[in-house]
């Protein structure tokens, strides 16, 4: 027994190390169920996720060996709740809790149905969104698949996250979210067609919560920290009976749904498998130089550049972008200009330059790139550096217009010097006359000399 | 006749070497007596401003001269930054720089702040020595023994001169004194070589103070009224030409002055006395030459002309904007009440306030009547330098009256005067000569007459001293025939007043009673030092029950705090007057100081501290602010918090952004400014407020929180804080230090994260829902 414990333990651990995910953030997955026998429903979707090096627990949200969070340690790298209607889950494994573990660079996958629970309730309130009410579904008459209108069968992302075309409709039944529209990393990927609404058969006399294309069926959220999250109304979507079956849309049909495919996008997208950012690094100097300065001068020449590199299923290589901008700011943007790609020179990175004029404005200035694109990490590159005025000996010297003054200031010295010279040497030929009046003159240029003198 | 010749030179010669030792012991004396506040604490900069200046001190010292003038100060003003090498005064710094270099070439090392530390008591005695050569330049050496021994007490002058207050006005009454004691001297002699000191010493000054003004204005002023007098004479026109011309050009080499002396409208007044004195040396010449008639109806029409050019000139350049029209400062000397309306950034200095009449005789003492006696004295013999000596009474007295701050130009002045006053009372009731009556009375005149340049109690004969005196140089003077006649005139009127003799008795009780005042004097003046003057007000005292004493020093400690435990280049957002004070003591980056050059940039630090939290928050983020600093005395009674402080940020941000604060949402319902429960709902909102109380009820027990500066009690409700965090408060609670959260990881309004993060669920949409319902039903 003992042995065949230590055997698993091996095992495991070499699959920890070898069976690797292409997820930038880790492997460990917590799959948290209403039932843990409801497991066998996801079946396809979780052994896709192991297919891609993923290492998968589950857990009931009502066991008690449920743990998230351990000595401020996230347990997990990504947590799936396919669990919306336990309304608490054991061991103040909460909003709360899940919250911090998204603080702490978790990224999460969550489902909601008819009957969510307050946990998830409360949750999505947090994310800036809300569910309708128990037993609310919605339903669309128009656009479904074979002739139940609760099925929805979309073929059409709102904003893909990726150009990854649906090749067949996907199979939505579930609960109405509305998108409450404040928070601002939060962005709906599904939403439904403009002739459903949400309701509830047995209630006839309330009317819907949202109606149209202001159902949000499947909505991200990429958080400060990058860590994403994804939120749908519908838990049936993952499973393998809406996985396996066929679609018939009005006259169309397809042998198999595209929720398959959609579903591993999105969990490619929400595992930080595929369209993460990352700064190789950022620099600036004076044209001509090589090193970050201490501060620049007004007007100084500078280059600033900044190398970003893409990820996508294992691979780091080259962003692509025409709108990545640089801005300096004080207060307020002084410039604000698009950085241009320069020639791939490098097989995993891609660089952005520009050279530009330091404003001619003294103050301590944010050279920021804060590059925030859907579906991409955000990146936010900033460096506060201060530019300084003219030093003393920066001004400009011997202007041309300066020249009157030149003139001016050694035209006074020749002319000192020449009064001087008459002043002090000069013979008075009206000596004889003895009149006040040439005295008190005498005197008085005595005193203008001595003054100037002085 | 030989004998008492040589007599009269050694009793001469003992007399100026008592005068010297005599003022030796008063500049020591005016050194010790400033020295109470390093025994009482410790050697430690006071106050805010000497901060920056013991700060700049540093740079300079440790970055040499030519970087300092270019100093870009970065860790200032953030994120505008400031020019300081270009806006501030760099006397004070070059003159302590010096020093240091100076003791460190002789191998003294001694620290630059003990250097800043003890710069304003070293320049209280020079300043003493300064007053006295300027009275007995006006009067006799013993009212200049007099004024030197007020002036190295006078509180008015101690109260920026105590070791510890490194400010530019502990170097630059040394430096006014100076200034005008060779412009005094240079008016007398007419000699240009002192003229030129004066200059050097206006430009020392200017390098000094903003309060050259005082001088470049005072002295042209004493010009054109000698002009008007009819006293124009040579000497005048080459001590002022002289000293026009090297103290604008020394002057203008200033950064901080630059072109101003030719474009402010502050500096047009010596310029245009300076034109006139050339008219009027002009005229003088032609009338030499002209037939005194023609000349007369000359000089009517062509002063006439030239006022009315000058004037109109001078106004039609101002309103073209290239004369700058006078700024707020100036204004607010000639109407009160024009920086309440206009500046309150000004207004709200306690020191720029009008004086109240309490603080004239709590910063002077006996002074006070002592100085129109001086006054009356200086009248009575109206010679120029008298003259000017009115002059600067008159308009020192009246800038005093309008601003607190101002008392310490008058100080001086009133010092020279109440010595002039002394010396004459001694005169006339110590003379035990006089009083045996057996000295011919026409003796008596002309010792009267000779009092004016030599000791005044000398016994011996004046015949033979006098003409000793009266140099050469002086009898092309027109004074000497002035001052003969004034001295007949003074025989005449003493002859009444001697006609009843003073007795002994009435001697030496006039006498005693003056000494009895004189002690009067110094114990109020070393009361005032000890107990107003001397504190460095980065330390508090304050007396236990048993009369010792408990040092109260929280904002070293929360200082300190901040500079162990923030990030190198955090930003501290406070109120402009701790900027200087944490920029010399954390070594962190502030928003806004006491140099008080963007008045915008102060209202909107204003708003930051007005507004609620969310717009507050918002205003946070765009200055990168991290941490947040208060100053609240509710829980040991320190006035001087930021609450009390608030309507003045209030006013000021409301001047610059009228529509974001409004001065009258401050006040509760009945117009009131109130921290209890009747607060008005704008300041409980307000970020200011919500620092200053967050949690102060808590330290005491069932709603009992009470605020000891204010006397009420405070708002019952807990102050919920959500866009920072309380991270230290002092000892005392008077500083609070808070830091700025981050926003939140995934995007809700940091309100809504508190509101979450305390655990209270929130069920605002399915009421909403529901009511949307009934409504739809009815």
């Amino acid at each position: 027994m003992k042995t065949l414990f230590l055997f698993t333990l091996i095992i495991q651990f070499t699959s920890f190390i070898f069976a690797k995910s292409n997820s930038l953030s880790g492997n460990r997955i917590l799959v948290v169920l209403d039932n843990i026998e409801d497991k066998s429903n996801y079946s396809i979707f979780f052994k896709s996720l192991e297919d891609r090096g993923f290492d998968l627990s589950y857990s009931s949200a009502s066991d008690d060996k449920l743990e998230l969070i351990k000595f401020e340690e996230s347990l997990y790298d990504h947590l799936v709740l396919l669990a919306p209607e336990t309304n608490y889950y054991e061991n103040d494994v909460g909003p709360k809790q899940i919250i911090e573990f998204i603080d702490k660079g978790g990224n999460v996958l969550l489902a909601a149905n008819e009957n969510t629970g307050s946990t998830t309730q409360d949750l999505l309130y947090e994310f800036g969104s809300v569910v309708d009410e128990a037993k609310f579904n919605v339903i669309d008459n128009f656009v479904h698949n074979s002739t139940t209108s609760s099925v929805l069968a979309l073929d059409k992302l709102e904003i893909p996250i990726s150009s990854d075309e649906l090749e067949a409709p996907i199979l939505y039944s579930g609960t109405a979210i509305k998108f409450k529209g404040k928070n601002p990393y939060s962005k709906p990927l599904l939403v439904a067609g403009p002739a459903a609404y949400s309701w509830d058969n047995s209630a006839v006399n309330k009317d819907p919560l949202v109606t149209g294309s202001n159902i949000v069926l499947v909505n991200t959220l990429q958080a400060v920290n990058n860590a994403r999250i994804i939120i749908t109304g519908s838990t049936k979507m993952f499973t393998d009976e809406f996985i396996e079956s066929p679609v018939k849309i009005n006259d169309k049909t397809y042998e198999k749904s595209g929720n398959l495919d959609f579903i591993t996008n999105i969990s490619k997208w929400t595992f930080q498998e595929k369209k993460v950012l990352k700064v190789i690094s950022s620099k600036h100097h004076k044209v001509g130089e090589t090193e970050r300065p201490e501060y620049y001068t007004i007007k100084n020449n500078m280059h600033y550049e900044i190398e970003l590199s893409e990820y996508n299923d294992g691979i780091w290589q080259p962003f692509n972008a025409t709108d990545i901008q640089l801005e300096l700011i004080m207060l307020d943007p002084y410039i604000r200009t698009t950085l241009k790609q320069q020639p791939i020179t490098n097989p995993t990175s891609s660089t952005f330059s520009i050279d530009l004029i330091i404003p001619d404005h003294c103050g301590v200035f944010t050279f920021k790139v804060d590059y925030r694109r859907y579906g991409l990490s955000w990146i936010l590159e900033k460096d506060v550096i201060a530019i300084h005025p003219l030093h003393y000996n920066e001004f400009p010297r011997f202007l041309g217009e300066g020249l009157p003054y030149y003139f001016g200031a050694f035209s006074m010295l020749g002319g000192f010097i020449i009064i001087s010279i008459l002043a002090l040497y000069h013979e008075d030929d009206t000596k004889k006359n003895t009149d006040t009046v040439t005295s008190s003159k005498k005197e008085k240029e005595v005193a203008a000399t001595e003054k100037k003198k002085n | 006749m030989a004998v008492s010749a040589v007599n009269l030179q050694s009793l001469k010669k003992s007399k100026d070497l008592l005068c010297i030792v005599i003022l030796a012991l008063i500049a020591i004396l005016a050194f010790i007596s400033r020295l109470l506040s390093v025994v009482r604490f410790e050697s430690v900069i006071h106050e805010f401003d000497p901060w920056f200046n013991y700060r700049a001190t540093q740079y300079l010292v440790n970055e040499g001269f030519y970087k300092f003038l270019t100093w870009f100060d970065q860790v200032s003003w953030y994120p505008l930054g400031r020019v300081v090498g270009g806006t501030l005064y760099p006397g004070i710094m070059i003159t302590s720089g010096i020093i240091y270099k100076v003791l460190h070439f002789f191998n003294f090392n001694i620290d630059i702040r003990h250097i800043c530390v003890f710069l304003g008591p070293v320049f209280a005695g020079l300043t003493s020595i300064a007053t006295y050569l300027l009275t007995s330049e006006v009067c006799t050496k013993s009212a200049g023994l007099f004024a030197a021994a007020f002036v190295a007490i006078a509180p008015g002058y101690i109260s920026r001169s105590v070791a510890g207050s490194y400010d530019n006005e502990a170097i630059s009454i040394f430096l006014l004194m100076i200034t005008f004691y060779f412009w005094v001297k240079s008016v007398k002699t007419g000699s240009s070589f002192l003229a030129a000191c004066t200059a050097l010493f206006y430009f020392y000054m200017v390098s000094a103070w903003g309060g050259y003004i005082f001088i470049i204005n005072l002295i042209p002023l004493h010009v054109f009224v000698l002009l008007l007098m009819g006293r124009y004479s040579k000497r005048l026109y080459v001590a002022y030409s002289t000293f026009y011309v090297l103290g604008t050009i020394g002057s203008m080499q200033i950064p901080f002055v630059g072109f101003q002396p030719a474009t402010t409208a502050e500096h047009m007044a010596a310029l245009g006395t300076f034109g006139l004195l050339q008219i009027v040396a002009f005229a003088s010449f032609c009338r030499d030459q002209l037939p005194s008639e023609s000349f007369k109806t000359l000089l009517k029409r062509a002063l006439i002309v030239i006022f009315i050019i000058g004037i109109t000139g001078f106004i039609v350049l101002q309103r073209l904007h290239i004369i700058d029209p006078w700024t707020g400062r100036l204004y607010s000397l000639f109407d009160t009440g024009y920086a309440k309306k206009h500046i309150p950034i000004i207004a709200s200095v306690s020191e720029h306030q009008p004086t109240a009449w309490p603080s004239f005789f709590f910063d002077l003492h006996i002074l006070v009547p002592m100085f129109p006696v001086g006054v009356y004295f200086a009248f009575k013999k109206l010679t120029d330098e008298n003259v000017f000596i009115i002059l600067y009474s008159f308009t020192a007295a009246y800038f005093a009256g309008v601003m607190v701050r101002l008392m310490l130009t008058l100080t001086p002045i009133v010092c020279v005067t109440a010595g002039i006053c002394m010396s004459y009372l001694f005169d006339n009731f110590l003379g035990y000569k006089k009083s045996k009556a057996t000295v011919v009375k026409v003796e008596e005149t002309e010792e009267v007459l000779s009092g004016n340049e030599s000791t005044p109690e000398s016994p011996v004969s004046p015949k033979i001293n006098s003409p000793k005196i009266n140099s050469p140089k002086m009898t092309n003077s027109p004074k000497i025939h002035n001052k003969l006649k004034k001295s007949e005139h003074n025989s005449q009127k003493q002859d009444n007043s001697e006609s009843p003799s003073i007795t002994f008795e009435i001697k030496l009780i006039v006498t005693l009673s003056l000494l009895l005042v004189f002690c009067m004097y110094v114990w109020h003046c070393t009361w005032v030092t000890s107990n107003a003057y001397s504190s460095p007000s980065i330390v508090l005292a304050s007396r236990n029950r048993d009369g010792s004493q408990h040092i109260i020093d929280d904002f070293r400690e929360a200082y300190y705090w901040l500079r162990q435990n923030s990030a190198e280049d955090a930003k501290i957002m406070s109120w402009w007057d701790y900027g200087y004070q944490l920029a010399g003591m954390t070594n962190r980056t502030t928003l806004v100081d006491n140099n008080t050059w963007n008045n915008t940039h102060i209202a909107t630090v204003g708003r930051m501290l007005a507004s609620n939290e969310e717009n507050a928050y918002e205003l946070l983020r765009k200055h990168d602010v991290d941490y947040a600093l208060v100053m609240f005395g509710g829980a040991i009674g320190y006035s001087g918090d930021d609450i009390n402080k608030f309507l003045w940020m209030i006013r000021i941000s409301e001047n610059v952004y009228p529509e974001q604060v409004k001065e009258e949402n401050f006040y509760n319902s009945r117009g009131e400014y109130r921290v209890d429960d009747s607060v008005s709902p704008t300041l409980r909102d307000s970020i200011m407020f919500k620092m200053s109380f967050y949690r102060f009820k808590d330290l005491y027990p069932n709603n009992q929180a009470f605020d000891r500066v204010r006397g009420t009690t405070v708002y019952s409700k807990p102050i919920q804080l959500t866009i920072m965090d309380e991270v230290y408060s002092s000892e005392n609670l008077l500083v609070r230090i808070y830091k700025i959260k981050k926003p939140d990881n995934i995007g809700r309004s940091l309100q809504s994260a508190a509101v979450f993060n305390s655990g209270r669920r929130r069920k605002r949409n399915r009421k909403s829902r529901k009511y949307k319902q009934q409504k739809i039903d009815d």
